[in-house]
């Protein structure tokens, strides 16, 4: 089996968000309904010059993140119904919407608010990779969207092969705990950002409630 | 809170609720009675249908959480892995035997041996239903939930709910068997409650970011909540320390007891309805994204 997965740069990506609403766009996904969402990490503060000026001392980077398709997925050991599978073929996490049942603890179990709960069908939905563009030949809306092809995918290897084994940057969750399918191009601040102790600055807008 | 947590909130207190009666109706009114050859009061006989009743509340409480309820059964499908499957799988064991032993007690109470076993077996499964509860929580990516402190939440809630019914119904029907450890079984897990809050409070302090984060949810935006809660904690423990006080051999003085009873148990049940929207309210996972 392969293993598909995303590349992030984040430290090329503005924020723009065109991958979230391409997203939406090509799922028709209700409001409120994001499989992609761009989250905006932002901390620090100013610092005083000896001579009085003021020195920014801050943290800023974008993060868009999807379905990772973990290599072990939390939400697959999770589901009750075995709604939720990982594809044998490029390692997609898919889901069946005959079997899902709603019950949300998909939801809880993903460390990256990936599982969306769709209110007028009762079920779980999430980001299937465009598995029907790859088929024809075409890339994930996300990725082509990307005016900054700041987004690439890929098999996880040559992704690693490529740009590296990065795979979290604050304030994400470690991802031993799943083995996320991703890469990310590190931001030059992400490393500052924990001692800034730098926070989601667009809560409201990314969270799934 | 959200409107999603509400049939959860309902589910996990009836579940509780249902598995502690039975519990302690199993070791302070049953276990004497068979021990002692002698006869169980006929008032006694309600116990287990109130308990059965409970587990059924709960059930369609679970099935309100589902988006689609008609599939519910597919939920058993994976027992290898899913602790919501254990759980739903324990809950129907729980609920035959204890709808067994309800029948047995009315239409079969000459076998007491059979029904001894009954009880036992709906007591065990109640157990494992409550541990495999509070697994579902804790192994969820969500510090709060992470903690020791899950499992003894829902041990001391299924006692504590369990226990308070228990006691307003000896004290109601003026049957003076087993109140007195009742009564300590409530003050011991009530002050355990209480004496855990500073304790869990610190644990998230000095935790992860998103547990730091559940701590604000906590004392900011609950803060009148878990106040309120605290409250109902100091408030439910004083009127069941005058229950352990009074307590005597007398069935004039324990029927005067009713009151602070029934105080006790307004308390604890509110205590608990508050105790368990705050538990779903501080549910902020790993890295917070």
């Amino acid at each position: 089996m392969s293993q598909y997965g995303f590349y992030i740069d984040s430290s090329c990506c503005s924020g723009c968000k065109t991958c979230q609403v391409a997203c939406k766009d090509k799922n028709d996904l209700d409001q409120g309904m994001m499989w992609r969402r761009v989250y905006e990490v932002s901390g620090g503060s100013w610092e005083q010059r000896p001579n009085g000026g003021w020195n920014p001392q801050i943290s800023t980077y974008n993060l868009s993140i999807a379905c990772n398709h973990c290599e072990d997925p939390a939400c697959v050991d999770a589901c009750p119904t075995k709604a939720l599978y990982k594809d044998s073929e490029k390692g997609f996490v898919l889901i069946d919407p005959e079997k899902c049942v709603g019950c949300r603890y998909c939801e809880w179990a993903c460390p990256y608010g990936a599982l969306q709960y769709n209110e007028d069908l009762g079920i779980m939905t999430k980001c299937d990779f465009c598995k029907d563009y790859l088929e024809v030949g075409n890339e994930p809306s996300c990725v082509s969207s990307c005016p900054l092809r700041a987004i690439d995918y890929g098999e996880l290897s040559e992704l690693q092969e490529k740009y590296g084994l990065v795979s979290q940057v604050h304030p994400m969750p470690d991802p031993k705990l799943t083995k996320p399918s991703l890469v990310i191009g590190p931001h030059r601040e992400s490393e500052t950002a924990k001692i800034n102790k730098a926070r989601i600055a667009n809560l409201e807008e990314v969270k799934n409630d | 809170m959200i409107s999603k947590d509400i049939p959860l909130i309902g589910f996990t207190l009836f579940c509780q609720l249902s598995v502690g009666t039975l519990i302690l109706y199993n070791l302070i009114i049953f276990l004497p009675t068979f021990r002692n050859k002698s006869h169980l009061p006929s008032h006694f006989k309600a116990i287990p249908v109130l308990a059965f009743a409970f587990a059924i509340i709960a059930v369609l409480f679970s099935v309100f959480h589902l988006g689609r309820p008609v599939k519910a059964v597919l939920t058993l499908e994976n027992m290898s892995s899913s602790w919501l499957s254990r759980e739903i799988f324990m809950m129907m064991i729980y609920l035959f035997f204890s709808g067994l032993f309800t029948l047995f007690i009315f239409v079969m109470s000459g076998w007491k041996r059979l029904m001894l076993v009954m009880l036992n077996l709906a007591t065990i499964s109640g157990i494992i239903l409550i541990f495999f509860m509070s697994r579902i929580y804790s192994s969820m990516p969500i510090p709060a939930w992470q903690s020791l402190f899950n499992f003894l939440n829902f041990a001391a809630t299924t006692l504590a709910t369990g226990g308070i019914l228990l006691l307003l119904i000896q004290i109601q029907s003026g049957s003076l068997s087993g109140q007195q450890s009742l009564a300590w079984i409530l003050g011991i897990v009530l002050l355990l409650e209480i004496l855990f809050i500073p304790i869990f409070l610190s644990y998230l302090d000095q935790n992860s970011h998103a547990s730091q984060l559940s701590l604000k949810l906590l004392l900011e935006d609950y803060t009148l909540i878990f106040y309120f809660r605290l409250g109902f904690q100091l408030l439910s423990l004083g009127l069941i320390s005058i229950a352990i006080v009074n307590i005597r051999s007398d069935t004039d003085r324990c029927k005067r007891l009713l009151w602070p009873v029934i105080g006790g148990t307004f308390f604890i049940f509110l205590n608990e309805i508050f105790g368990r929207i705050l538990f779903y309210a501080i549910e902020v996972p790993l890295g917070s994204l």
